[in-house]
């Protein structure tokens, strides 16, 4: 490691080619090169088409009423469960066919859906539903049974499965996912340490620079450091992954310093989180999984108006999202899904809230779906007071479509070995 | 888990395994080791402290450090807490009982005056109240995490809280189930009370600790309905490891462990609910009980092994050690009574806990990498209790709200891209504070109070950076290192930090301030 020459961290491999030369190839041996010198030394192959397929996660926190997003305008027992709370009639939503239509703030989403790019998977949710947030998310992010705790995210098991492993080095220094949360989202935990990058609300590269006396250029005292590695098998990974981490860090400040985006996004935190993906993603970042987190659908109180604006930011952002990516010419290669912990309970409460329920609808959105519209049927909602809703597509059957059939791995493998039926919302 | 293959260096034909563990020899004893010694078992290895270790000989510097429980005294808003919450449950009834519209008939049709507008009232005040109550645990618990982590950074403390850290990390309730916070801090305070027992006993203690029956269902097991939770994980990871118990075991261990209740916070046992027939539990049959079960456990070989190794994965190597050392050191834990704190002194003495190839081998957890901080940079820990736990929780630990029940992974799974920019991150915020003037009333409130309190040291001031940037650009370097790296494996830092200080641009308190900045971000302060 020693012999690495000390300059300032590229933050291309191109670069950091013509900056080093000598080195490299006993760095390549080291177990932990820094990913970004092995993908340089195997040379520059284009990856192939699918892997440049690309998975956006999108978190509505605290469980999305289903009812009051995707509404069952069409039912009599939606007027009856909702008497306060519940839309009086089919006047101002948007219809997404002969039963459900999408509440009046996402008629931006609706016009998605009639382009063949928007869909909404009704009814999802599993057996034995869990009331809890802590454990209900769990049970989503790790994609377990509801009596069965694992201990790692199902997008950590992807990883683990796809982008890891010797001999073959990982492509490239790209993280291969990315939050845009304070904290790593459990969806992320994995068995194997995987390049994750978080480009949270304050995120600003540490990059302070200070002029030489000698002229040459500046560089942070801790590139230097990193490239020091202190002995043995840890400070080896240490260094190695503080090199990626600082090279990451440049590289995308340097990406979120360039981008323009190409569509009018709405003010707020899940724009900006849009946003930064739509950045990465058009820097050919080599990232397959973002994940994004929207909060406050825990809505127990004089829920109406809060939950229809926090639908309003949803569908403005996503519509951004999607058009910016377009623009890009990126809207093909890029699967947004939405998924929340649970739905809400059908009757509201007397506080004119409702309380945590079950299943409830989820959204994907693409240039790349194969059926758009309503997939699944709405829920029964001819149910006896207080009952929960029964859910008809379990979750794992959308994971399954979305491992299958756009990051083109066995999803039996991510899932425990147990077999989803896929849904036809992909090719 | 990462599984990294041990060196081959560590060979039981020639290094015996009853050579390994028995005690260091006294001349052998220096600074080396007791740097090693004092980054293991507490949170950093100050000069002075190393001193003093070498002076005391390593079978004192144990004694001092692993002598008399040192009590945690919980911080006063932890009873105001039960006070309060004792209330709004009272509130809560209250509300509850009110008549709310529902039963007045809006649902049944009857017209009521703005009903499609306004909500209830008394089904807002039960909403305000829940929230209330969800406020109240939170602010408690933050308080009672930023209070313990003041202690534990009391140097006196650190070893004997980086055990209790240790054993809640194998004994684990986690605060995202157990929102109560009196109920957390008294499981670790039972573990902190009784690390001078046997395992035995303290696993019998935790069976009836209100957090544990919470957290893994205790409460719900019961004659006619039971839940194996508890008996499937005090099993495979409290004591003996998976493969060592058959899917009979946990369920007559189940059964046995029926009627644990919590009773005005205490566990109990509810006789009615518990099974009184007979189970049938690795091949030994009999009317048990819960202490029972415990019992049986230990009398299976895999008991000796398990805490040892889990001992041996968070104090020593993530690396599995060949299995005859393991052995050893389980046969000579039992003959010491499997007693927590004698396995620490069999580890902490022997011989091969000083091998060289260990040193530098461990990763900082976060809790270690930020108490190490504030004890190498001699600064107090912040009273702003959001704001630490926030700090924690983007790198990676939230005390006590591990992830599951398994734990924290620890090792190589503490770092990657995040979790490193959030510790540097954490350095930035101790070498360039943010001035006191811009921050909020509430938070220059609190921090006035820590500082009328004497701790209130938050940040590298510009006195101290001062007194450090007035030295020659060698001393600088050569101060830094062997103060915070002992020299070791530090010495091309050396050049790069002469050239900085040289050859960069900027008043010398900037230059040394990145300099000393870059330092606690660099690989080698990330391990131990």
């Amino acid at each position: 490691m020693n012999n690495l020459p000390q300059t300032h961290l590229p933050t291309t491999r191109r670069e950091f080619l013509k900056l080093t030369g000598s080195g490299l190839g006993l760095l390549a041996f080291s177990a932990y090169a820094p990913r970004f010198l092995t993908q340089a030394a195997a040379a520059n192959v284009p990856a192939p088409v699918k892997d440049k397929r690309i998975l956006v996660l999108l978190q509505l926190a605290g469980g999305n009423d289903g009812l009051n997003t995707v509404v069952p305008y069409a039912n009599d027992h939606y007027y009856k469960l909702r008497p306060r709370l519940g839309f009086k009639d089919a006047t101002g939503l948007h219809k997404l066919d002969d039963h459900v239509a999408l509440a009046p703030p996402c008629g931006a989403l609706a016009d998605l859906a009639q382009n063949g790019k928007f869909a909404v998977i009704q009814n999802v949710g599993y057996p034995n539903p869990n009331h809890s947030h802590f454990r209900s998310s769990e049970i989503w992010e790790t994609a377990s049974d509801a009596e069965t705790f694992l201990p790692d995210g199902w997008v950590g098991r992807y990883l683990d499965n796809c982008c890891s492993g010797a001999p073959a080095p990982t492509p490239s220094s790209d993280p291969v996912a990315v939050h845009t949360t304070g904290s790593l989202p459990q969806s992320f935990f994995s068995e194997q340490p995987q390049n994750l990058f978080s480009v949270s609300g304050n995120f600003r590269s540490n990059a302070r620079t200070r002029k030489r006396v000698d002229g040459a250029p500046y560089k942070p005292l801790l590139d230097d450091f990193a490239t020091i590695a202190p002995a043995g098998d840890t400070g080896n990974f240490l260094s190695h992954t503080l090199m990626d981490a600082l090279v990451t860090e440049k590289r995308v400040q340097q990406v979120l310093d360039n981008y323009k985006p190409l569509a009018q996004y709405p003010a707020g935190a899940l724009a900006q989180s849009l946003q930064r993906v739509v950045a990465l993603v058009a820097a050919g970042l080599e990232t397959r999984v973002y994940f994004c987190s929207q909060g406050g659908y825990d809505t127990h109180a004089n829920q109406f108006n809060n939950h229809q604006n926090l639908l309003r930011d949803l569908s403005d952002s996503l519509a951004a999202f999607q058009k910016d990516l377009e623009a890009h010419g990126l809207d093909q290669q890029v699967l947004t899904m939405t998924f929340s912990e649970f739905g809400r309970r059908p009757h509201e409460n007397d506080a004119l809230g409702t309380d945590h329920g079950t299943a409830a609808p989820l959204f994907v959105m693409s240039g790349g779906l194969k059926k758009a519209g309503v997939i699944g049927e709405a829920p029964d909602l001819n149910i006896p007071d207080k009952a929960d809703l029964t859910y008809k597509i379990d979750f794992r059957q959308v994971y399954a479509t979305v491992l299958h059939r756009w990051l083109d791995t066995d999803p039996a493998v991510i899932l425990g070995g147990k077999k989803f039926t896929e849904l036809p919302f992909l090719a | 888990m990462v599984k990294t293959v041990f060196p081959m260096a560590l060979n039981p034909a020639t290094f015996p395994p009853s050579q390994a563990w028995s005690p260091l020899k006294p001349e052998d004893w220096n600074a080396d080791h007791a740097r090693h010694l004092l980054h293991r078992i507490g949170f950093s290895a100050t000069p002075d402290r190393v001193a003093q270790a070498v002076k005391l000989g390593l079978p004192g510097t144990l004694a001092q450090a692993f002598g008399a429980t040192r009590p945690f005294i919980p911080p006063a808003s932890l009873n105001e807490y039960v006070q309060k919450r004792a209330e709004l449950a009272v509130a809560q009834r209250g509300a509850a009982s009110a008549p709310g519209r529902a039963a007045s008939g809006a649902r049944a049709g009857a017209p009521v005056a703005n009903a499609a507008t306004t909500p209830d009232p008394a089904a807002l005040a039960r909403q305000k109240l829940n929230q209330e109550i969800n406020q109240l645990e939170r602010q408690s618990f933050l308080d009672y995490v930023q209070s313990w982590l003041a202690f534990a950074a009391k140097p006196e403390n650190s070893a004997q809280e980086n055990l209790v850290m240790f054993l809640s990390n194998v004994l684990v309730v986690a605060q995202s189930k157990v929102k109560d916070p009196t109920r957390l801090y008294e499981h670790t305070n039972l573990l902190r009370t009784l690390w001078q027992k046997s395992y035995p006993t303290m696993i019998k203690a935790v069976t009836y600790s209100p957090a544990m029956i919470q957290y893994l269902d205790l409460n719900t097991n019961e004659r006619n309905g039971p839940n194996e939770n508890y008996a499937r994980e005090v099993m495979e990871l409290f004591t003996l490891g998976e493969g060592h118990y058959t899917e009979t075991d946990i369920k007559e261990a189940a059964r046995a462990l029926t009627g644990i209740v919590i009773t005005n916070e205490v566990g109990t046992l509810a006789p009615r609910r518990w099974d009184p027939g007979t189970k049938t539990i690795f091949g030994s049959s009999g009317i048990f009980g819960a202490s029972d079960v415990v019992d049986l456990i230990f009398k299976e070989p895999a008991s000796s092994t398990h805490l040892p190794r889990r001992f041996l994965t968070y104090y020593l190597t993530t690396a599995a050690l060949p299995p005859a050392y393991l052995d050893e050191l389980g046969h000579q834990w039992q003959r010491a009574g499997l007693r927590v704190d004698a396995l620490a002194r069999l580890v902490f003495s022997s011989q091969l806990f000083y091998r060289p190839e260990f040193r530098g081998a461990l990763i900082k957890s976060p809790i270690q990498y930020y108490l190490g901080l504030c004890q190498d940079l001699n600064l107090d820990v912040s009273p702003f209790e959001g704001q630490v736990f926030q700090t924690l929780r983007a790198i990676g630990q939230e005390p006590f709200n591990p992830p599951n029940v398994r734990g924290w992974l620890g090792g190589k799974n503490w770092i990657n891209s995040s979790t490193f920019a959030a510790r540097r991150q954490l350095v930035q915020q101790l070498f360039n504070p943010i001035p006191d003037k811009q921050r909020t009333a509430d938070l220059q409130a609190k921090l006035a109070a820590a500082r009328q309190a004497g701790q209130g040291v938050i940040a590298m001031d510009n006195e101290r950076l001062q007194r450090l940037a007035d030295q020659s650009n060698e001393e600088i370097a050569d101060g830094l290192l062997n103060y915070f790296f002992a020299g070791e494996s530090t010495a091309t830092y050396r050049g790069d930090i002469i050239d900085y200080m040289k050859n960069d641009q900027g008043p010398r308190l900037e230059l040394v301030r990145d300099v000393a900045a870059a330092l606690f971000q660099s690989p080698a302060y990330h391990a131990c």
